[in-house]
């Protein structure tokens, strides 16, 4: 079984991995074949995206793809594959596919004349381009861009001075850049009206060139005979050059050739073939218009969104960090509340405690009332016999009741009553408590084994006859609860050793 | 040519619109029609103002028409679709199905800017079918005028010429059933270039010939010097396609002494070339080339134009972006700040206390500690 699963799993893996290197093939191929049969590298980069979601094969699909639609014209398709590329390869992080994408993305935009916003892209580019192993093709690429740009602005001097920094020796500089900067530098000597030069740059473009270059060239050598009055070659040219663009196809170089052979069956007064050629670039016009203003429309959209998004993003962060500083100062004022009711406790604990330590006389004086029942003689008598009773040990007694009190010394609950609630001012069983809990904190400051006894020990010691009641009565006589003033007694006995 | 055209009919259209709003605010949109084109900024701030103070939902409407006219006329397109679609969320407080029909309509108009034809005629159906609602006293043939030509617009763009004709004929029959206004002849003279246009696609010469005649008639009825020298440089083509370059080249002298007080690149673009391609058929090689240059310079300043525009329109957009978010960063930071503060204060404050009571709490410890 084991055996089995591990086959199985092997077998996926080949696989898979053989899987990829096809795609890799795959690509490619797309990747060589989009100048020259862009239907072809499209329906390769179609089949990598059926195949494949969200990964680099398919960010690169998606490049190969809007390329191949730029090679056919279809402005709008090549700015909607190349924006959903972009997104992708952002995520993806690849720094030499994004410079791709990006420069494509360069290319496209300078094509929609959105200038500030490819403007911005080419900054990042050269910043990008300076962690990259090949930022010598980067540059000629920007330069080719740039001057392919001027050239189309009619901006000739900027063109001429791009088209001159191009480092052509460059080894990185390919087949097709060089394609681009010959057709590129032969318009411009075209427009500069050095036709002559301009068809010797021209023979440099090899027949084997991809057809899309081959195009430009015959539209080129086309335009050429024209102005020098050469017509029936012209017408022959165009029409050569109408016939391959239609096999790209590319509707931009194919309307190219038709203004051209329009122009040529004016003079020839051929008035059949000037309308049918015009119906025909009209319609193409009209397609390219089409094709443009849904491309400049998306790409607008696409970038509004993008900062639409960015400025969502940095509001989210702001708010996030308000929350988080909130919550940090909501926090530490806790903290320091909390420190400051724990600091309180312990004083307070403290200044009781300091209280039931210090010397203090262990019989209870006080005159609340001159208002007597008992005579003054019968009065004094009672004092001292409550005075004898407070140093001695009998209040300890589990039994100890007022009747109890009242026979040892000789008179009445009601008499007795009387003298201690003002006296003492307290009723009999405060009185009682009060002597028990000092005795036992007399006890417990004094003989330091007390400390070690179990409070229900010295609940029992000092008359309680139960643990809880003299927790309680202990509390409510000193402020603090017996095992809080042990373990301070002990803790600060400790210090004092 | 076309958004020039599109311009000129969509300002007659609005002077033509009758909603039933609210008077005050309604006449300040119907007098400020002409900021639209030269201002369209200050239009759509009073467009803004007259939203936020109207309460009813028909001068609400006819703001946001307003508002969405502006941006068409700085080709901020989405903003445009966006203020038009806006609109429709009133539309259920309005009854009067002519209301509807009108922000439709002009919906559809706005997709067939955007040159999304299927949208657009999503909308134009959608008005039409509503059409069957409307009383003789709603002026049912301008708002079908209105569909048709967009219709037809959009069809003449995608080269089905046939179809295109076909509504444009329909138009025109709408069109006259109307009183005479300038409105309706500057419309008139529109309907009738586009067809022209739409035979010349189609080799029909003569009838080419016929319509740009009939535009040229009711441009100068209207005295509309923009219609009347797009319709002669129409009719300048079908002299062209006919070998006659003589009376193509006079027709566009005249065109072209015309457009110099338009102003207008396109018209002037079309103009030159069909100068040039006289010239060029009558061997002038000279003249051709003059002309061609112009053409050539014609079009790179349209161009150029229309990438300031789009990419000005693009960074103004972002810029307002930015804007909105940095205010209500501005706000947030300000909430933070307030936050920092009293946090800050009552903390120390409460350190401060806490400082206080610890040496309390020390000096007691060590009372007692003096004590045991």
């Amino acid at each position: 079984m084991k055996h089995r699963l591990f086959l199985l799993f092997l077998l996926w893996g080949s696989f898979a991995f053989s899987q990829q290197i096809a795609i890799k093939e795959l690509l490619q191929e797309a990747e060589s074949h989009y100048w020259d049969n862009p239907e072809h590298s499209i329906r390769i980069a179609e089949y990598i995206l059926n195949q494949q979601e969200k990964s680099e094969s398919s960010a690169r699909a998606n490049l190969i793809l809007g390329k191949s639609y730029f090679v056919q014209s279809k402005i709008y398709e090549a700015i909607r594959a190349t924006l959903k590329t972009k997104d992708l390869t952002r995520k993806i992080g690849n720094p030499t596919l994004q410079i791709d994408v990006d420069l494509f993305n360069l290319e496209l935009l300078r094509q929609l004349s959105l200038t500030t916003i490819s403007d911005e892209l080419k900054i990042e580019i050269d910043v990008l381009k300076n962690e990259l192993p090949h930022s010598r093709y980067v540059e000629n690429q920007l330069l080719l861009i740039d001057a392919e740009a001027a050239l189309d602005r009619g901006e000739l001097s900027n063109s001429e001075a791009y088209f001159g920094a191009i480092n052509s020796d460059a080894d990185s500089f390919d087949s097709i850049q060089n394609y681009r900067k010959t057709l590129g530098q032969a318009r411009l000597k075209f427009k500069q009206g050095a036709y002559e030069k301009s068809q010797e740059i021209l023979s440099h473009v090899p027949s084997e060139a991809p057809k899309y270059f081959q195009v430009l060239k015959l539209n080129l050598l086309a335009q050429i005979d024209f102005n020098n009055n050469e017509y029936t070659a012209a017408v022959a040219k165009w029409t050569q050059a109408k016939d391959i663009a239609k096999t790209l196809p590319n509707d931009a170089l194919a309307n190219q050739s038709l203004h051209g052979l329009i122009e040529s069956y004016l003079i020839q007064e051929d008035s059949k073939r000037y309308l049918n050629y015009k119906q025909e670039s009209n319609l193409l016009s009209s397609n390219l218009t089409t094709s443009r203003v849904q491309a400049v429309n998306f790409t607008y959209n696409y970038y509004e969104e993008l900062e639409q998004q960015s400025a969502l993003r940095r509001i989210a962060l702001t708010k996030s960090n308000i929350y988080w500083i909130s919550g940090g100062l909501i926090i530490l004022i806790l903290v320091v509340l909390g420190l400051n009711y724990y600091y309180q406790l312990r004083r307070r604990e403290y200044t009781v405690f300091k209280k039931l330590i210090a010397p203090q006389p262990t019989t209870i004086k006080k005159v609340v009332s001159d208002k007597t029942l008992v005579s003054e003689e019968t009065e004094k008598q009672l004092l001292e016999g409550l005075e004898r009773f407070e140093t001695s040990t009998d209040f300890t007694r589990s039994d100890m009741s007022i009747s109890f009190l009242a026979a040892r010394l000789n008179t009445n609950n009601k008499y007795l009553s009387d003298v201690i609630k003002r006296h003492k001012a307290k009723n009999f069983n405060g009185y009682i408590n009060q002597l028990r809990v000092n005795y036992i904190i007399e006890k417990l400051k004094t003989e330091p084994v007390y400390l070690n006894y179990k409070i229900s020990y010295l609940a029992e010691e000092s008359g309680f006859s139960s643990h809880s009641s003299f927790a309680t009565v202990f509390k409510s006589v000193t402020g603090i609860s017996p095992t809080k003033f042990l373990d301070l007694l002990k803790k600060e006995g400790d210090h004092e050793k | 040519m076309k958004n020039k055209t599109h311009f000129l009919f969509l300002a007659f259209l609005l002077s033509a619109i009758s909603l039933s709003a609210q008077k005050e605010l309604d006449s300040i949109l119907s007098a400020s029609t002409s900021l639209l084109f030269d201002k369209p900024d200050q239009a759509i701030e009073l467009a803004n103002e007259v939203l936020e103070k109207s309460l009813d939902p028909a001068t609400k409407v006819k703001a946001l028409t307003f508002m969405s006219n502006a941006y068409l006329s700085k080709r901020q397109n989405s903003k445009s679709l966006k203020s038009v679609l806006r609109s429709l969320e009133f539309l259920d407080h309005i009854e009067n199905p002519s209301t509807h029909i009108e922000v439709l309509n002009a919906i559809g108009m706005q997709h067939q800017q955007l040159r999304m034809y299927d949208k657009a005629k999503d909308y134009l159906d959608r008005a039409l079918v509503l059409t069957n609602r409307l009383e003789p006293t709603d002026k049912p043939s301008s708002l079908l005028a209105y569909n048709y030509i967009i219709r037809g617009f959009i069809y003449r763009e995608q080269m089905n010429c046939d179809i295109a004709q076909n509504y444009f004929d329909r138009a025109l029959h709408q069109l006259k059933n109307l009183e005479a206004s300038p409105a309706t002849t500057a419309n008139l003279s529109t309907v009738y270039y586009n067809k022209g246009n739409c035979f010349l696609q189609t080799t029909q010469i003569d009838s080419a010939r016929t319509s740009f005649e009939k535009s040229i008639g009711y441009a100068k009825k209207v005295n509309a010097p923009s219609l009347l020298a797009f319709a002669k440089k129409g009719l300048s083509e079908v002299y062209t396609a006919q070998g006659n370059y003589q009376i193509s080249l006079q027709h566009l002298y005249e065109a072209d002494s015309i457009a110099s007080e338009v102003g207008d690149l396109v018209l002037n673009r079309g103009i030159y070339i069909n100068m040039a391609n006289n010239f060029l058929a009558l061997g002038n090689k000279d003249q051709y080339e003059f002309y061609d240059n112009r053409y050539q310079k014609t079009h790179q300043e349209l161009l150029a134009q229309e990438r300031l525009l789009i990419d000005e329109s693009l960074q103004n957009s972002r810029m307002e972006i930015i804007s909105e978010r940095d205010e209500k960063l501005k706000k947030l930071h300000l909430i933070l700040l307030i936050i920092l503060l009293t946090g800050s204060i009552l903390l120390l404050f409460l350190i401060i206390k806490t400082v206080k009571r610890r040496k309390q709490f020390l000096l007691a410890k060590k009372e007692i500690n003096s004590i045991i």
